[in-house]
């Protein structure tokens, strides 16, 4: 036998050689078993919100990316030009024109593809008044001095409460009442702001302690729960205080907002 | 020619028939058979009686039985007679070589003195006996050894093989077994959900499940692993053996995951595997979660791979856009994208053993703590305060709900109802399961009343809540992520509230292990307006588990 047909032999035993130990491991085999649980799943809700002003259209918060559920123009509350101290804290039944009113309804709803959609969570629901701004009426002839929303603040846009807490005395009269409909006839039997057991009556200084306790979302002011899908409907009032005879209210403009908030 | 007729096996011509080329040559006949050539001869008869020496001997070591391998004794056999052959071959080259005409060396032939007959020399002698030997011990070797014998035999022993299975049951769901995978290799990818989770919101309990997992077999199971499985679906339509493949089919129901469980991207490695084969192709082309089809370059299958075959992508689970864990959008809000798996990444996942009475966090916020307690929300009831709503809660013992996760001693445990809070320390740990807890001194929450309280409060741990909401690295695209096969968690055995042995047997034979196993939106502990999670709202994470046992 050459030296090259006993290479080959060898060659070919050591291919032999390892094709048997890998058969060899494969005798070996690891016992094992295994299970598997697929499709666990986990799926969030959503709180979705709509306002209207006096039954106006419903102002939906934006179901976009830049704004991600929240709308900051919706229709504004009221625009009266020429209030004037009221003669008793008993709101006037509508239509009147010696307060301001806006009548709420809110919504726990979205407008998805087109189609209003119900949430599907419960919230609560809150609100908090992020400025409200105090400036002289053009064309007044005379402004009283006395900042309306928070008497002791300078006049001007974006000018806030100094602390969180009650203002000083001397501003407009602020309620907001919870009714039954839409037809705003029936109040509930309890004042929403300021908290009285009854239906809510024009109270002083209630503006400027609105403002100066609840002017931003770490400072809100809470109205409860409200189901997924459900209404709610609040009335608004402003007036001028029953006993302002000082004119220090007089010829000035409050401008303010309300931001609605719903969380889980 | 007539050298070679003395060279036949049979035994007889051996000292017999052999030297007639030691005759005196016939009148007219050449002298061919001189001293000189003789020489020749003689190393011709040793080869030869070498070759069949060689042979008897491997052909004895053949019969014998002592080669059990039949490649090898086919070739042992194949060699005998090759050397058989070649060593006659080579006697007849010899011998023909040899032949000269008688006139080639008359005066040699006349000058040398006749030789004297040697029958047998001592080589010849030896390899004769070592033929002998050969023939003695293919046909009767085995009674050359004692007269006296004894003997004793051991007929029908076995071999059995043992078996390692695994049962897992989801709460009170039928058992899942291993055995009856459609993969045909002990591995069920089917077992029941462990949740399904509907609108849930962060920060607040979801639910749990208990999983117990048995070993169902014979064998005891040195290592037990949970881990996250790769992006993965089940095979539905087999595939040939031969045949071309441009794409996998998947199961869109009832097998296993709905669809592909994951993302698939372009040149992912996807491995098929059904019983003992299992081959790797390669996506051609990305699939998106619930996909019912992975295209992949074409390749020629190496096996058969019956429907139900496993599917698995073995380049997923490196980041949060390809995990097992994927999320859809049930409803489109505009701000709510899928994109990198957003609920995935902002929910936490929580597995805590509870075998026997001993806790042990195996992954979640909390994960390895000393007391074996994972940060798992409660939402029970108290069941001794009745129903008059005129309880007040102050520093005592509540009777609750069986809890459905832990309290941590000195977490602050909140009883809520209606708009009233009262908040108060646990004054110990209290685990999955207890119905009760003591808490110490309370505050009544800004604006909440006390004494109003009833078996219609829910009991709340926040500092559980908080601890999750901080949590980062134990949500489920991290448990994708860092805990997938590569990374499995050995389940080592757990003897105390978070003491685990660091080696020994997993799982039994016919033993049980039991867990709880969570998962909650994270809520957020940033300061408003930054808490805002909507981007989170109507999506629904879908994922899978993976409990495994080994010999």
């Amino acid at each position: 036998m050459s030296s090259k047909t006993l290479k080959k032999l060898l060659l070919s035993l050591i291919v032999v050689g390892i094709l048997a130990s890998f058969t060899a491991r494969g005798t070996f085999a690891v016992l094992n078993g295994s299970t598997n649980h697929p499709g666990n799943s986990i799926a969030s809700g959503s709180i979705l919100m709509a306002n209207s002003v006096g039954g106006g259209a419903s102002c939906y918060s934006d179901l976009t990316a830049v704004n991600k559920n929240v709308n900051t123009s919706c229709t504004q509350l009221f625009s009266t030009g020429f209030l004037y101290p009221i003669t008793t804290s008993t709101p006037p039944a509508t239509p009147q024109t010696t307060v301001a009113y806006a009548d709420m309804t809110i919504k726990s709803v979205g407008i998805v593809g087109g189609t209003p959609t119900n949430s599907t969570l419960p919230a609560t629901l809150m609100v908090y008044m992020p400025n409200c701004d105090a400036a002289a009426t053009t064309g007044a002839g005379f402004s009283g001095g006395t900042n309306p929303c928070c008497p002791g603040d300078a006049f001007g846009a974006g000018v806030l409460p100094g602390s969180v807490g009650d203002c000083p005395t001397g501003s407009l009269d602020f309620f907001i009442q919870e009714y039954t409909s839409s037809a705003f006839t029936t109040p509930l039997s309890s004042c929403a702001y300021p908290v009285q057991a009854s239906s809510c009556t024009f109270l002083d200084d209630t503006l400027g302690k609105f403002f100066g306790n609840y002017h931003d979302i770490t400072h809100y002011f809470s109205l409860g729960s409200i189901a997924a899908g459900a209404t709610r409907y609040f009335r608004i009032g402003v007036a001028e205080p029953i006993d302002n005879t000082s004119n220090n209210l007089q010829g000035e403009t409050a401008t303010l907002s309300l931001y609605w908030h719903m969380e889980q | 020619m007539k050298n070679l007729q003395t060279y036949k096996l049979g035994a007889i011509s051996i000292g017999t028939g052999g030297p007639r080329h030691s005759r005196p040559a016939p009148s007219g006949e050449p002298a061919t058979d001189q001293p000189a050539p003789r020489a020749t001869g003689r190393a011709k008869q040793l080869l030869a009686l070498l070759a069949l020496t060689v042979v008897a001997t491997l052909t004895a070591v053949e019969a014998s039985g002592a080669i059990h391998n039949g490649f090898v004794r086919l070739a042992t056999f194949g060699a005998a007679i090759f050397v058989a052959a070649g060593g006659l071959a080579a006697v007849a080259v010899a011998s023909s070589g040899r032949r000269r005409p008688a006139s080639a060396a008359p005066a040699v032939a006349a000058a040398a003195p006749a030789a004297p007959r040697k029958r047998f020399s001592a080589p010849k002698a030896i390899l004769m006996l070592m033929m002998l030997m050969g023939v003695v011990a293919y046909f009767g070797g085995a009674g050359t050894f004692a007269g006296f014998t004894a003997q004793t035999s051991n007929p029908n022993s076995t071999l059995g093989s043992g078996s390692l299975l695994i049962q897992n049951t989801v709460n009170a769901n039928p058992v899942c077994e291993s055995k009856t995978g459609e993969s045909n290799n002990n591995v069920n990818a089917n077992c029941t959900a462990l949740f399904s989770f509907t609108n849930q919101e962060p920060g607040v309990f979801s639910g749990v499940s208990t999983v117990t997992i048995k070993n169902s077999g014979t064998l005891p199971a040195s290592a037990m692993y949970l881990w996250a499985p790769y992006a993965n679906g089940v095979l539905s339509s087999t595939i040939t053996s031969g045949n071309n493949v441009t794409s996998l089919s998947l199961y869109a129901s009832g097998h296993g995951p709905a669809g592909l469980e994951g993302t698939v991207n372009s040149g992912d490695h996807i491995l098929v595997t059904y019983g003992g084969a299992s081959q790797t192709f390669v996506a051609s082309a990305g699939a998106a979660p619930g996909a019912t089809t992975i295209s992949v370059n074409s390749l020629a299958a190496t096996a058969t791979y019956q429907a139900g075959a496993t599917v698995e992508d073995l380049d997923s689970n490196t980041s949060a856009a390809n995990t097992n864990c994927y999320d859809t959008q049930l409803v489109n809000l505009g701000f709510n994208s899928t994109t990198n798996n957003p609920l995935c990444s902002g929910s936490v996942l929580f597995v805590q053993e509870t075998t026997g009475g001993f806790n042990y966090c195996w992954w979640g916020s909390g994960a390895g703590a000393a007391n074996g307690q994972c940060d798992a929300p409660i939402s029970s009831n108290p069941t001794g305060l009745g129903t008059s709503a005129n309880q007040t809660i102050a520093a005592g013992t509540y009777a609750v709900s069986a809890l459905k996760g832990n309290v941590k001693s000195g977490d602050t445990v909140a009883f809520t109802e209606g708009a009233n809070q009262v908040t108060c320390p646990a004054s110990s740990d209290y685990y999955y399961g207890a119905t009760s807890i003591t808490v110490g001194a309370c505050t009544l929450r800004s604006g909440s009343v006390n004494g109003v309280f009833d078996n219609n409060a829910i009991v709340t741990d926040t500092s559980v809540l908080t601890r999750i909401g901080n949590d980062t690295t134990h949500n489920i695209s991290k448990f994708d992520q860092t805990a997938g096969y590569a990374n499995k968690i050995e389940l080592t055995p757990v003897t105390a509230n978070g003491t685990k042995t660091p080696n020994g047997t997993d799982l039994a034979s016919n033993a049980t292990r039991t867990f709880v196993v969570g998962v909650v939106i994270a809520g957020s502990n940033a300061a408003a307006p930054a808490n805002a999670q909507n981007q989170l709202q109507q999506l629904k994470s879908t994922f899978g588990l993976v409990w495994h046992i080994d010999q």
